[in-house]
């Protein structure tokens, strides 16, 4: 069972002050370089300002990685009430984008509790609050993450307690995708997807990276900033020499993929480097998932369509698939299928008659 | 863009090789609005990334994605998991959205550059335009003050086109939640 105990100054391998005081440095520099500032943002947000107990500057600003067309995005939380169906609004002042949505103190609760009860739970219940959670809380996965990295305009970070229980829930979520990832770029591998297989693979290494700085307190929701901030990481000398291995790991393979794009008859053979890697994360990052119960079947099979396929109908569609076609019983199994039962699984997990199941 | 011929853009909705009005209306808003929200974001940050290299490189990946999600809405496939996009698309090519092949969409994309020193992503700005220019209608710009109202407006007329053609209107309640 996953466990967030352990204080916020394990977690980011440094005091919550310094870290907090860096970010707010990173906030001010940021909204600088846009142009504006504390003071200006609050003053374009000053009727959200008067009734918030909080304006949260967030996402890329207070994370030191804005650039010139970086929006300025901001989160009000408030002690009163707050329309359910969400909809934030916009702001322009010369060429900068403003955004600023509203959360209830109560909503913000609500979805901390939610936060801290998945980040305690069984693997598999962590997974399915991730996978529901937008339809269960109303401060959204993408919101809980800003609000918790947010820096209020007064110059502090007040929500960043929340951290630990963040950290833990992202990487599990992120350590999921990944796992999925390297399962479908072994089947595609398989079955013979040259090209496929190297989209799959980028997904798996993205979200690797993403799971070994979540690990680390460093939680971000946009897929775009992983691989600059995972090289970020490693440039400041924050990856601890325990993952150093791996991390050199990733990034060759990373090359080596990207390489294989540049090049259409280059054809990789990514088995041998994806299993020991994913392994290898896994391990180090401390997480136990039943390899042997893998693939869970959700969809019925309808009936023969022509000898040697079957009409499957899965939860998002329906698909053929081999009537002889085997299951692996392990990840690392599924790089010694035969072809066509790894064309069936494939096509079978993108139709939803197969699941990817992470369990203990 | 290494293409050796023009991109086709749309090259069914340019034939005129239509569907049943029910799911064609719905693949239609839903494939205008994420151009108009979701594609106009991935270009403001694509321009914004020229200092860069690595988030460039992971913008070069989600357009591909964005692509292969957009080109499944049109031809009005059953969705999958948002992490199969790019995968499919690179494997089997677009049909929708271009006529191209996985080769030539990881070209157009510029998958695999990360700091060579080529970070200029030229070939996906040029791609865009043609998608802009070849798209029926003129598409909403949410990220210019003026572009709020015509978003509005364009959900109001989808919301009549959907009330004419008896199609489910709450997909369109959702694209704003997505927003």
């Amino acid at each position: 069972m996953p466990n967030v105990a352990g204080s916020l100054h394990d977690l980011i391998g440094q005091s919550e002050t310094a870290f907090a005081k860096r970010r707010v440095e990173q906030t001010v520099a940021a909204l600088e370089r846009c142009g504006t500032s504390m003071a200006s943002v609050r003053s374009l947000f000053a009727d959200e300002a008067s009734e918030a107990r909080h304006l949260l500057v967030t996402s890329s600003v207070s994370q030191g990685l804005a650039n010139v067309n970086s929006d300025i995005d901001v989160i009000g939380i408030t002690d009163n009430p707050t329309p359910a169906v969400k909809m934030a609004v916009q702001k322009f002042v010369g060429r900068t984008h403003y955004e600023i949505i509203m959360f209830s103190l109560d909503e913000w609760h609500t979805s901390l509790a939610g936060l801290e009860r998945a980040a305690e739970s069984p693997l598999s219940e962590m997974l399915e609050a991730a996978r529901t959670w937008n339809k269960t809380y109303p401060v959204s996965l993408k919101y809980l993450e800003r609000v918790v990295n947010g820096v209020d305009l007064g110059g502090t970070m007040p929500y960043l307690d929340a951290l630990p229980a963040l950290s833990v829930f992202w990487k599990f979520r992120s350590f999921e995708v990944a796992r999925k990832s390297v399962l479908c770029a072994l089947l595609a591998e398989r079955t013979g997807e040259t090209r496929g297989r190297l989209g799959y693979a980028i997904n798996a290494l993205l979200d690797m990276m993403n799971a070994i700085l979540s690990h680390h307190g460093r939680v971000f929701s946009n897929r775009k900033w992983y691989l600059l901030r995972w090289r970020s990481f490693a440039r400041a000398g924050d990856c601890p020499p325990a993952f150093a291995t791996v991390a050199g790991a990733i990034d060759t393979l990373f090359d080596m993929v990207s390489a294989a794009c540049r090049d259409p008859r280059m054809c990789l053979d990514l088995g041998p480097f994806l299993v020991p890697l994913y392994q290898s994360v896994r391990d180090g990052l401390g997480i136990r998932v039943c390899e042997e119960s893998l693939i869970q079947t959700v969809g019925t099979r309808e009936g023969a369509f022509l000898p040697g396929f079957d009409y499957h109908r899965g939860g998002s569609g329906g698909a053929l698939l081999a009537a002889n076609g085997t299951v692996p019983a392990s990840l690392a199994d599924s790089a010694s299928l035969d072809p066509e039962s790894a064309g069936s699984l494939l096509r079978g997990i993108r139709a939803g008659v197969y699941r990817i199941v992470s369990t203990e | 863009m290494e293409t050796g011929r023009a991109v086709r853009y749309f090259p069914r909705l340019r034939a005129g090789l239509g569907r049943a009005p029910g799911a064609e209306v719905q693949a239609l808003c839903v494939a205008a609005f994420k151009l108009a929200v979701d594609g106009r974001a991935f270009i403001e940050d694509i321009e914004g990334a020229a200092e860069q290299p690595e988030l460039l490189a992971v913008l070069r990946w989600r357009f591909a994605d964005f692509l292969g999600e957009l080109d499944l809405i049109l031809r009005g496939t059953a969705p999958v998991d948002d992490w199969h996009h790019a995968a499919l698309a690179l494997e089997y090519g677009l049909s929708e959205v271009a006529d191209l092949d996985g080769p030539t969409l990881a070209s157009c994309c510029g998958l695999g550059d990360i700091g060579q020193g080529g970070e200029s992503a030229s070939s996906i700005l040029a791609f865009w335009d043609g998608l802009l220019a070849s798209f029926p209608g003129q598409l909403p710009d949410p990220l210019k003050p003026s572009g709020q109202g015509e978003l509005l407006r364009a959900l109001r007329n989808w919301n009549k086109l959907c009330v004419a053609t008896q199609t489910p209107a709450d997909f369109l309640q959702s694209l704003l939640q997505e927003v």
